[in-house]
């Protein structure tokens, strides 16, 4: 990752104002911007997609620290205070970006480039297929592919908390699925303009991260009570996610309370899903656990998603479902040609047979 | 011959750690995890390793069930020539392998993080929505009431 702070010609930035009719390619450092960058739903950055060479990527401008360039008119004394902070800023967010680069699992979108150009500060990142899905249909998956996704996003945390990173932003638009080779899903991992150290917490002013998925000690921390950010705090909000995977909602709570960290807070733990087998309801319960010394590490919960994911393989293979007359000695007389076209693109999509057991005509009694 | 990701320099296959320490890793086509490339099969869904990167990936179930897929008969194929003299491992009772996700009709652009909204600010703005609807309607009643006073 190149991390880098120099000083480039100037760009004219109202450029990116412009239609996209209008709009002038213009580079930003080694990349180049063909369509203006845009603002839309994001709070604190503007972003687009750039091009180095062939290859197309994501790219963030942050809207704050700006680097006080010659133009600008200020004090000296000012001057020097405002680039010190931009240092400091940079510095900062170079750390945490070189150990997450550290902890790639191949599922985290991990900065490429971050950099300063002109007066602002730029963040590069893989573009991630735009074959992305809306999260809600995992919750159609059978239950193998539940565990694989559930698998792929417990990896990806635990090698996050084995280096102290707090995501600080679990929530369903910042775990993006993403369509494999042969017709398979994968979980991507992105944004983490929220993420710290866990021994280098923001000010308590200064947490983000979306307040549906908060951990209790989110809260008191943010209120000045004793309390401590970890990654637990990831392994909270995981447990709401890895409750929608499974049943396609969120955890219940008394209607007097707007979120689930004020309810256990409270004392009123949320109520899962009645349909949940024992197993996981006691794993979401381990990850929903309001201390989070009590809490369940993400390494814990990996390791309790791979001893599900071999019973379930196990009882799938003392009970075999029953077989489909006409799918199954059809497989293995794929001519090789056809098969070897997999490699480029998906798989046809095959017209769903109701006895067949899929990713996406599992019934809920199928799940379990 | 392998090259280092980290410091680009080619090692002979019969080491699977570079002298800079990073060690060879390969990704898993199915899940895209990067998997130790001593490690045969991916730590996640349990795909084997390709002969190549790129390869399709194996389906999980198949694999249990021991069927070979168009996916694994490929890899196997790319991975080890035929040998005559091994006899061949019968199949396992055969649970049929999962059809290939079909990507449902909705499907959104990659977000990025900054373009699909909380659930909560969806419900807020719902409640923000009902009870503009509840002010307006207010409002026309006490409009409808003032003009009737003053007709009167």
């Amino acid at each position: 990752m190149a991390l880098v702070m120099d000083k480039r010609l100037s760009v004219d930035h109202s450029n990116e104002d412009r239609s996209p009719a209008e709009f002038q390619p213009y580079d930003i450092g080694e990349y180049t911007l063909k369509a203006p960058l845009t603002s839309n739903k994001s709070g604190f950055s503007k972003w687009g997609f750039c091009w180095k060479g062939d290859t197309e990527f994501f790219i963030k401008e942050f809207l704050s620290p700006v680097y006080p360039d010659d133009s600008v008119e200020l004090s000296a004394v000012m001057r020097e205070r405002r680039i010190d902070e931009c240092i400091r800023w940079f510095e900062a967010k170079s750390r945490i970006y070189n150990t997450i680069v550290q902890a790639q699992t191949g599922n985290l979108v991990v900065p490429i480039s971050f950099f300063k150009y002109e007066s602002r500060f730029y963040l590069v990142t893989q573009k991630v297929s735009e074959s992305a899905m809306d999260f809600a249909v995992l919750n159609r998956f059978d239950m193998a592919h539940k565990l694989i996704v559930m698998k792929v996003l417990a990896n990806s945390f635990a090698k996050l908390a084995e280096r102290n990173i707090v995501h600080a932003d679990v929530k369903p638009d910042n775990l993006l699925i993403k369509q494999t080779n042969g017709g398979f899903f994968t979980m991507k991992i992105i944004d983490f303009d929220a993420s710290y150290l866990a021994d280098m917490p923001p000010e308590p002013d200064e947490v983000q991260g979306d307040t549906v998925y908060y951990a209790p000690e989110t809260l008191l921390y943010i209120i000045r009570q004793p309390a401590e950010l970890t990654p637990k705090v990831d392994v909270f909000a995981m447990g709401i996610i890895f409750h929608q995977v499974l049943t396609g909602k969120m955890p219940q709570i008394k209607p007097e309370y707007d979120y689930i960290y004020e309810a256990v807070l409270s004392g009123d733990p949320p109520v899962l899903e009645p349909t949940l087998p024992d197993d996981y309801r006691a794993l979401l319960e381990g990850m929903l656990q309001k201390d989070p010394k009590d809490r369940l590490s993400m390494q814990q919960v990996f390791d309790e998603l791979v001893r599900l994911d071999g019973k379930r393989q196990e009882e799938e293979a003392a009970n075999p479902p029953a077989p489909v007359p006409e799918a199954c000695p059809a497989e293995p007389e794929q001519p090789a040609a056809a098969a070897e076209s997999a490699e480029t693109e998906p798989a046809p999509a095959a017209p769903a047979e109701p006895a067949q057991r899929g990713f996406l005509n599992a019934t809920d009694d199928d799940l379990w | 011959m392998w090259i280092c990701t980290k410091c680009k320099r080619g090692n002979s296959d019969t080491v699977s750690v570079c002298s800079c320490g990073a060690q060879h890793m390969w990704v898993c086509a199915t899940c895209e995890t990067l998997n130790p490339y001593s490690s045969g099969s991916c730590s996640i869904c349990g795909a084997q390793r390709p002969a190549g990167q790129g390869a399709p990936g194996i389906n999980p179930a198949a694999k249990l069930a021991g069927i070979p897929t168009p996916q694994t008969a490929a890899a196997a194929s790319r991975q080890e020539p035929p040998q005559p003299a091994a006899p061949a491992p019968a199949p396992a009772p055969a649970a049929p392998a999962p059809a290939p996700v079909q990507p449902p009709a909705a499907m959104s652009s990659s977000s990025y993080g900054m373009s699909a909204e909380s659930e909560e600010i969806r419900r807020k703005r719902k409640r923000m929505r009902n009870g503009l609807i509840i002010a307006n309607v207010a409002l026309l009643a006490v409009n409808v009431i003032g003009i009737i006073i003053i007709a009167r």
